[in-house]
This record gives C-alpha cells, sequence and structure tokens, in this order.
C-alpha cells in the first residue's frame, strides 16, 4: 500500500515504495514531528523542490533533509469551490496556495491555508507553518496560517 | 482514424508517398501508437516516425520535426496526427497526476489537483505582479471566452452551440477563483491530421490554396512537468513561450504585428493572455487592460481562436488550432472565415515547453 492509499482508507500503516522511501517519507516523518525538512544539497548548499535524486542546481548527487524554518511568504493561491473528486465534497471551499519559504530561497510549498478569512489573504503577506491533516490526506502535514503578528 | 483518411484524401496525395508519421509522445502512444495506424492503414514507404514532447506542444514539436524533414529531403511527405478521448475516458484529463511521484504525496493531499487550480495561480499572480483588480481581469478573461463563443457559434463544429454573454460569464460558477466556469476548456473525443510536404508536390496534387509553414519555434525551460505549475520562478511568465515565439518570427522573417489572427493553446482564458503577452503581440501585463478595456477592439485587429478554440469548440489539445488555421488561410472556413486573412501564429502549449508557428497562405509572402 502506499501512503496515498493509505489516504483513502484511512488507514495508518503506511509501505513506502524505495522512491517513496527516501524522496517522500522523511517529509512525511518530520510533519508528524511538527517540523518541516526539506532536501539541502551537500556541495552547493541549496535547497530544492520537489525532492530529486540529483541536486538540479549543481547536479551533485544526493541530498540531506535539513530542518527548515517555517516562516514563509504567501506567493499566490486560490479558493476551490468545485470538488475535482468525491473525496473532496466535503471539503470545498478550501485554500490551496503556495508559499515562498524565507529559509529556502527559490522553494514553493503547495499547501492549505487555514485559520484566515480568505478576504483577508493578500499577496506576500507573513505566514507560519502549522501542523495538521490537509484536505485530502490521513497524515499530518504542513499546512499554513497567518504569522502571529499578523494575527493580532 | 478518420481524420486521418480524411487528411490524406484531403492532400490528394497517394498513400505510397507518405514516407513519415510524428506524433506527440504523451497521449497517441497508449490511445493510437503507430503500429495501430500501420495495422489499420497502408503506408507501404514509411521511413520516419516519431513522438515528441507532451500533448500540445508535442504535436507543435511535431509539425516541426515535419516542416524540417520534408526541407532536408529527409522525407517526402509527413502525416501528423493526434487524437484524445479525455472526454469518455474515466480518468479524463486528470488521470496524469497519479503518475508524479511529486504530486501524490505534496499537492494531491492539499487538493491541488486539477488543472483549473494551477491556472488560477497563475490568473491571481498574474493580477497581482501587474497590478491589476480582479475586477480587471475577470472582465479580460471573459472578453475572451464570450468572444470565443460567438466564433464558436458560426464554426458549425462546435461543442458549445448556445450564445454566451458577458452577463453569463460573469454570473458563471466559480470553479477556483478567480477563474470561473467559462474560463475552463472544455473536455472532449476528437481527433485531427494534416500533411505536411514540399511546394511544388502540395501544388501537384491538391486544388486547394497552398499553406506554408514558415517558421516553428520550439522553446523550453528546464524544469520537469510536474515543477512547472508549482517551481516556475518566473510564474506568472512563461519562458517557454517567449523564446518559441522568438525563434518562430525570427525564422519567418516577421513581427508579431504582421499577424491577421491567431490561435492560441487555451485550456483557460488565463493562459489566452499570458500566451498573447509573450508571443509579443501586446506587452507584459498589457493583455488584461486591452481586452478589459476594449476587447471588442482588440479581437477585431487580432481575432483569436477563430473556432471558438478549447473553451467553446473542442479540447483537441490543439491540433483543432492547426487545422482551424489552414482552414481560414485556404478560404475554407465557412460562416466564421475572416475576410481574407493572410498570415497566423498557432501556439501550443503553456507549460515547460511550447511551440510556436506561423502559417502564411502560399503566395501572399
Amino acid at each position: 500500500m502506499t501512503v496515498s492509499d493509505a489516504a483513502h482508507s484511512d488507514k495508518t500503516e503506511t509501505v513506502w515504495s524505495r522512491d517513496e522511501e527516501r524522496l517522500v517519507r522523511p517529509f512525511y516523518d518530520a510533519a508528524r514531528r511538527a517540523q518541516l525538512v526539506l532536501p539541502k544539497c551537500p556541495d552547493c548548499g541549496r535547497y530544492h523542490w520537489y525532492p530529486s535524486p540529483v541536486c538540479p542546481h549543481c547536479q551533485a548527487p544526493g541530498w540531506d533533509w535539513r530542518p527548515v524554518a517555517s516562516e514563509a511568504t504567501l506567493f499566490t493561491w486560490t479558493v476551490v469551490n468545485h470538488a475535482f473528486n468525491e473525496s473532496l465534497r466535503g471539503a470545498v471551499p478550501f485554500v490551496t496556495a503556495l508559499v515562498e519559504l524565507a529559509a529556502a530561497p527559490g522553494v514553493r510549498l503547495v499547501t492549505n491555508i487555514v485559520d484566515c478569512d480568505v478576504g483577508a489573504l493578500r499577496a506576500g503577506m507573513p505566514l507560519v507553518a502549522d501542523f495538521r491533516k490537509p484536505v485530502w490526506s490521513a497524515h499530518v502535514l504542513p499546512v499554513f496560517k497567518p504569522a502571529p503578528a499578523e494575527r493580532d | 482514424m478518420e481524420a486521418i483518411l480524411r487528411a490524406i484524401a484531403d492532400s490528394g496525395l497517394d498513400p505510397s508517398v507518405i514516407d513519415g508519421v510524428f506524433t506527440d509522445a504523451q497521449v497517441m502512444p497508449y490511445l493510437f501508437p503507430v503500429d495501430k495506424l500501420e495495422g489499420s492503414i497502408s503506408l507501404p514507404n514509411l521511413e520516419q516516425i516519431g513522438c515528441f514532447s507532451v500533448a500540445g506542444t508535442g504535436t507543435g514539436y511535431a509539425t516541426l520535426q515535419a516542416a524540417e524533414a520534408v526541407r532536408t529531403g529527409r522525407c517526402r511527405a509527413v502525416l501528423v496526427y493526434f487524437g484524445v478521448d479525455w472526454g469518455s475516458n474515466s480518468g479524463g484529463p486528470y488521470a496524469f497526476h497519479d503518475r508524479y511521484l511529486s504530486k501524490r504525496h505534496f499537492e494531491r493531499p492539499y487538493g491541488f489537483y486539477g488543472q483549473p487550480l494551477y491556472y488560477a495561480n497563475y490568473a491571481r499572480r498574474y493580477a497581482h505582479k501587474y497590478g491589476h483588480s480582479l475586477e480587471t481581469l475577470s472582465a479580460a478573461l471573459g472578453t475572451v471566452a464570450v468572444h470565443q463563443r460567438s466564433m464558436a457559434l458560426k464554426n458549425g463544429n462546435a461543442q458549445k452551440t448556445t450564445p454566451l454573454t458577458k452577463d453569463d460569464y460573469a454570473q458563471s460558477r466559480m470553479i477556483a477563483d478567480p477563474l470561473r466556469l467559462f474560463d475552463c476548456c472544455l473536455i472532449s473525443d476528437g481527433a485531427g491530421a494534416f500533411i505536411v510536404t514540399d511546394a511544388s508536390r502540395a501544388q501537384d496534387h491538391s486544388d486547394h490554396p497552398l499553406v506554408q509553414i514558415l517558421g516553428v519555434g520550439y522553446g523550453r525551460q528546464p524544469l520537469t512537468e510536474e515543477n512547472f505549475f508549482t517551481q516556475n520562478p518566473d510564474l506568472p511568465g512563461m519562458p517557454a513561450a517567449r523564446s518559441s515565439a522568438r525563434r518562430a518570427f525570427e525564422q519567418a522573417g516577421l513581427k508579431p504585428e504582421d499577424l491577421d489572427f491567431a490561435e492560441i493553446y487555451d485550456c483557460f482564458t488565463i493562459s489566452v493572455l499570458i500566451q498573447l503577452e509573450e508571443l509579443g503581440v501586446c506587452r507584459p501585463g498589457e493583455a488584461a487592460s486591452l481586452l478589459a478595456a476594449d476587447g471588442g477592439d482588440f479581437l477585431e485587429k487580432l481575432p483569436v481562436n477563430t473556432h471558438g478554440g478549447f473553451l467553446s469548440q473542442a479540447y483537441l489539445l490543439g491540433i483543432n488550432h492547426i487545422t482551424e488555421a489552414v482552414r481560414q488561410l485556404r478560404g475554407t472556413a465557412g460562416s466564421g472565415q475572416l475576410p481574407n486573412p493572410e498570415l497566423c501564429a498557432v501556439t501550443m502549449s503553456p507549460s515547460r515547453d511550447h511551440t510556436t508557428m506561423i502559417l502564411a497562405k502560399g503566395g501572399a509572402r
């Protein structure tokens, strides 16, 4: 069973394929510990996304999963009104977004924005990660919410 | 199959002259691969076959290869074909998501699933980057949707057969804001095909006016197909479209202002705006203002998607853009015919790679 099957069946035990084991699982395992990790090239020191067996910046093989501060800014987003799959019928409307991490330039994460009125969303707004189950997963993953100052 | 046979009949060529068959490398290899084609119709002298890139761009790139093969004498006549069954196939255009590891694990859990979301992100960032209000953007997108519907009604071979007004557009269901129902392409079954050969052979065998390929440009960005919608550093820009257009116009020795009409890959209204800018038809950010303020005037000077496009004719991933361009240049586009057009650009597709082709009425240039 892959993690995506688990998402559908709501079973907690996940069997990872070899590729998933190295390219996906560390991100998921860290998220369960409420930590955001990203692949970083040991050679050029740059982060990349999505995980790739070879650094897309310098072609060095291999990478380290490194904890990254979750301060981010909102790059773009959409309020999804149409359920593109049966499983999402109960979830709409929800916000999917691309966020840029201050600590990992060039990386954009796909995420859900939570705890924020959609009318208050604006490009560039500061966000921080929270760790919850997103709209279509049985796993805890990083989602983003307005940074504390933003919420006051 | 029917499209291929009709294209061969239309060309007036004997199938034995066809020595090349080119298509895309994404959809055709499973839907109607070359071996299946060869098992169905006899092409006794077939020597070159090729499948190129993803669907829309693939058909464009197949045309580039066909033009090159004929120009260099590697082929006498090349059949280019494409068809799609996403209208009836259960997975439709969403089936491909699960093929990508990153989409499965880093996108789908967040409900980031379905192409309208990708282009909704582009649309909102486009508005932000150029300082357009969402009202301006929506007015511009609505202009494109309404214009293309009116062209589809004239076409007579379109999925959409009822008029669409600006009000209909504005009141239509929001799918993924700012994109509404009528910003999204249709889902279709269909196919198209055409033959590329040298001018003298075409002239000898066909009564149709010649349509010449003046230039085909291919552009790309060093991103994977799965990364393009999220990691493109230029988002909402499309550098692949910029470079493919530059190469096509250079090869043709022409400029964007020379065009009489354009068939733009319109998976979504927003992709028309961005490609018009990347083509150099207008400046970056300008398409929204031009189409919102005075869309009628802009589209009168440069009619876009004269068959209704993917939004209102059918989503055939670009093959219908090419066949429509040819009909317009031949003067056989029926009640949708433009008054004596001579020069057209066809673009495919707004992603990590892109092709632009410049087609002209024979003898016009």
